[in-house]
C-alpha cells in the first residue's frame, strides 16, 4: 500500500512535467472557438470529410476523441476561394515592392543522449547560406533551423555587409526556436521598431530534454515600411514536427493566429514558416519506416485551415492561382508501397511532378535521405497574409532553391532539405 | 572488555594461519603454539559421560572462526564499478568525437549544457559513486587487514597524503563544474570546452579516487593498530612479529 502511494505520488510529480499541452487552455474564450465548421468557408471542407462534422465547431477540433475522418479533406474550394477572393481587388495606385522569402535553412546539426540529429552536409552548406540568401535581392527572409549562434553570427555578419538588420530573438531561447528574420534596412522607416518573442505552451517537451533543445515558438518583429508608411509586422515560426502531433501543431496555429490577429486591420502583417503540415492528404495512409505504414494523415489537413481561421489570414500561394496541392498529390504513386518509395525520390516521379508546390520533397536529396518513404511530400512552408483593408497583392510566387549547388569535393546537393517559398507583394 | 596484552608469536612465513586467527572467534590453540588442536570435547571426570550418563550428539556443528574482512570483495567490486564508469565515460568521450558530429571549432553551444549534466552525471551516479564507495570501503577494511598482519605502514603519512588529494580532486570537481558555463563560454571552441570538462574531470576523480583510498586504508590501519600492536620480535631460532593487541 505504502509502495502504491508512493508510485501514485511519483506519478502525480512527474506527470506534468511529460505531459504535453494539447488542449488550448483558454480554449472557448475567442469568437473563432465558437464557428461552427460547416459556416466558415473555410473550415467547411473539414465538416465534410468528419462524421457528425455538422454539428461541430472550430473547437472541437482539439478534441481527438471527436474527429472520426471519413473522407480526405479536400481544400480544393477554399484554395479556388482565396484566388478568386484575390483576383477580385482592384489595383494598387502606387505601389511599393516587397519581395518575401520562407525558408527552412536545416542548419540543424545538435546531439542527445547517445544520438545525433541532423540535416546532412551542415558544415558545406552553413558556409554557403548567409551570402548566397542575402545577395539575391529579397527584402524580408523569414528563416528557421538557422539553430546555433554561430550561424546567427554568420547571418549578421552577412547582413552588416548586404545592408539588412537583422532579428534573431534572445541568445538563450533563439538556440531552442532556432527563427531569424532579416529585412533590408533601406525599408525600416523612422518610427519606433517594436520585436517579440513567444515559445509555445503547446510542445513536444521532450524535444527540449533530453532531445535536441528545442522548443518551438515564434518571433515578431514590428516596422514602419519606409517606401510607403505602412506599419508592417513580421512573424516568423516553425512549428512541431511529426504527422502524429498533429494537435500541438494545431494549437500553435490557433496561438500565432491570435497573434497575428491583435494588430490593427490598417497595418499588414505577414507570416513566414515551416508549419510542417500540408493543406491537403489525399490517403489516410502514407509512409513507413519498415514495418507499420503510417495513419493519421488527415488529421494533419486541419492546420492550413485553423492558421486561416484563427489569423483572418491568406496563403500568398493561392492568392494568384489556387495552390496545386491537391493535383500534385494525386500524381503520387497511391496507394503507398514501401518498396518504389523507398528504392527512388517519389518513387521514380520527381520528372513529372513540377517542382512548383511541395517544399518538403523527396527530389531534394536531402529530404530523401532523412525521410525517404516515410512521410508523405507535401507544402509546409508558406507565408501568409493579414490585409483587412487590402492594401497589399501578390504579384509572383515561386519555389526557391530547389537546384542541387556545387560544393565542390563535397558534390552536389541543395542548399536545405526544404526549398524556399517566395512571394512577391506590392504594398500601399 | 579490555583484558591484558597478549603477546603472540606469529611467524613471518605463514599468514594463513595468521589469518585463521582474524576473526571475532576464539584464538584456537594452533593460532598460539602451532600444534594441532583436538576439535573433540575432552572429557573431565565431572563430566556425565565420564559416569556412563547418555550425552546427546551435538545438533550444531562446531563454532567457525568468521570469515576475514580482508576488504577484497568490496576493492573487486568497487573496481568492476569503477572500470565500467571509466568505459562509460570514455564511450560518451568517443560519441561527442564521432556521432555526435560537434563541430570543433564552433563556440560552445548552451543548450547542450542540460545534456551534457544527464549524460555525465549518469555515468557517475551508476559507476563511479558507488565505485568510488565500494574502493573506500575495501580500501578502510584492507588497512585494518593490514595492520592486523602486522604490516608497518605510515598511517598517519596516508591520511595527510589522503586528505589532501581528496580535498584537491573534489574541490577541481566542484569548482570546474560550478564554473563550467562561463569557462566554455570563455572558451574559443568546443575542442576547448570538451577538453576542459573532460580534463578536470580525469584530474578530479584520479585526485578523489586515489585520496579516498590513501585515507581510508590509512584509517582502518590507524584504528586497527590501536588494537593490535606489531614489533619484530627475535630470538634464538626463530625470528617473527610480536603482536600486542586487545582482546
Amino acid at each position: 500500500m505504502h509502495a502504491h502511494r508512493l508510485t501514485l505520488a511519483a506519478l502525480m510529480v512527474l506527470a506534468p512535467a511529460c505531459a504535453d499541452d494539447e488542449i488550448p487552455e483558454d480554449l472557448g474564450s475567442r469568437p473563432e472557438d465558437e464557428v461552427m465548421l460547416v459556416d466558415s468557408p473555410i473550415l467547411q471542407h473539414l465538416a465534410a470529410a468528419l462524421e457528425d462534422g455538422a454539428t461541430l465547431r472550430a473547437s472541437d477540433l482539439y478534441f481527438a476523441e471527436r474527429l472520426r475522418f471519413t473522407a480526405a479533406p479536400d481544400p480544393s474550394a477554399l484554395l479556388a476561394a482565396q484566388a478568386s477572393e484575390h483576383a477580385a481587388l482592384p489595383p494598387l495606385a502606387e505601389p511599393a515592392t516587397l519581395k518575401v522569402l520562407t525558408y527552412n535553412v536545416g542548419l540543424l546539426n545538435r546531439w542527445y543522449p547517445f544520438t545525433h540529429v541532423g540535416v546532412p552536409r551542415y558544415v558545406e552548406r552553413r558556409a554557403e547560406a548567409p551570402a548566397r540568401l542575402l545577395a539575391d535581392g529579397w527584402d524580408v527572409l523569414f528563416l528557421q533551423e538557422a539553430w546555433e549562434l554561430a550561424d546567427v553570427e554568420r547571418f549578421a555578419a552577412e547582413a552588416a555587409r548586404q545592408g539588412y538588420a537583422i532579428y534573431s530573438g534572445s541568445e538563450d531561447k533563439h538556440a531552442q526556436h532556432g527563427l531569424v528574420i532579416l529585412v533590408r534596412e533601406a525599408l525600416i522607416g523612422a518610427a519606433e521598431q517594436e520585436f517579440g518573442e513567444e515559445q509555445f505552451a503547446a510542445q513536444r517537451e521532450i524535444e527540449l530534454f533530453p532531445g535536441p533543445g528545442i522548443k518551438r515558438g515564434l518571433i515578431r518583429w514590428s516596422f514602419t515600411h519606409a517606401p510607403t508608411g505602412r506599419r508592417v509586422h513580421l512573424y516568423a515560426t516553425h512549428l512541431t514536427a511529426f504527422p502524429e502531433l498533429w494537435q500541438e501543431r494545431d494549437v500553435q496555429a490557433r496561438v500565432l493566429g491570435g497573434r497575428a490577429k491583435s494588430h490593427p486591420d490598417g497595418d499588414v502583417v505577414l507570416v513566414g514558416g515551416d508549419f510542417n503540415a500540408g493543406p491537403y492528404y489525399p490517403e489516410d495512409r502514407f509512409g513507413s519506416a519498415g514495418e507499420e505504414v503510417l495513419a493519421g494523415w488527415w488529421h494533419n489537413a486541419m492546420m492550413y485551415p485553423l492558421m486561416l481561421h484563427y489569423g483572418g489570414l491568406y496563403d500568398s500561394r493561392s492568392a494568384l492561382q489556387p495552390a496545386d496541392d491537391v493535383t500534385r498529390m494525386q500524381q503520387l504513386l497511391l496507394p503507398f508501397a514501401l518498396g518504389p518509395y523507398r528504392d527512388e525520390p517519389l518513387a521514380g516521379r520527381c520528372d513529372g511532378i513540377p517542382h512548383d508546390t511541395f517544399t518538403g520533397s523527396d527530389c531534394n536529396s536531402l529530404y530523401f535521405s532523412q525521410y525517404g518513404a516515410t512521410e508523405y511530400p507535401a507544402r509546409l512552408d508558406y507565408i501568409f497574409v493579414r490585409d483587412v483593408e487590402r492594401h497589399v497583392r501578390v504579384v509572383a510566387t515561386a519555389l526557391e532553391y530547389t537546384e542541387p549547388l556545387d560544393f565542390g569535393a563535397a558534390g552536389n546537393f541543395e542548399l536545405s532539405d526544404h526549398y524556399g517559398q517566395s512571394a512577391t507583394l506590392q504594398l500601399e | 572488555m579490555i583484558v591484558p596484552s597478549l603477546l603472540l608469536a606469529v611467524a613471518l612465513a605463514s599468514p594463513a594461519e595468521v589469518r585463521a586467527d582474524e576473526g571475532a572467534g576464539p584464538a584456537t590453540p594452533a593460532a598460539v603454539d602451532g600444534t594441532e588442536a583436538s576439535s573433540a570435547p575432552t572429557t573431565t571426570p565431572a563430566d556425565p559421560a565420564a559416569t556412563g550418563a547418555v550425552v546427546p550428539a551435538p545438533t550444531t556443528a562446531p563454532a567457525q572462526p568468521a570469515r576475514a574482512k580482508t576488504g577484497r570483495g568490496l576493492l573487486i567490486a568497487g573496481g568492476v564499478l569503477t572500470g565500467l564508469g571509466v568505459v562509460g565515460r570514455i564511450g560518451l568521450e568517443v560519441f561527442w568525437s564521432t556521432a555526435a558530429q560537434i563541430v570543433p571549432t564552433d563556440p560552445f553551444a548552451r543548450w547542450s549544457a542540460a545534456n551534457l549534466v544527464f549524460v555525465t552525471n549518469w555515468n557517475n551516479l551508476m559507476f563511479f559513486g558507488p565505485g568510488l564507495g565500494l574502493l573506500t570501503a575495501g580500501a578502510y577494511r584492507r588497512g585494518g587487514h593490514e595492520a592486523s598482519l602486522g604490516k608497518v605502514r605510515d598511517a598517519r603519512r596516508m591520511r595527510r597524503v589522503g586528505i589532501g588529494l581528496l580535498s584537491g580532486g573534489l574541490g577541481l570537481w566542484a569548482l570546474s563544474r560550478a564554473l563550467f558555463l562561463p569557462i566554455a563560454e570563455a572558451c574559443p571552441s568546443n575542442r576547448c570546452a570538451y577538453t576542459t570538462l573532460e580534463t578536470t574531470f580525469w584530474i578530479g576523480a584520479g585526485a578523489i579516487f586515489a585520496g579516498a583510498a590513501h585515507l581510508a586504508y590509512g584509517t582502518g590501519y590507524s584504528r586497527a593498530a590501536a588494537k593490535v600492536q606489531v614489533a619484530p620480535s627475535l630470538g634464538p631460532g626463530y625470528a617473527g612479529l610480536g603482536l600486542a593487541g586487545r582482546f
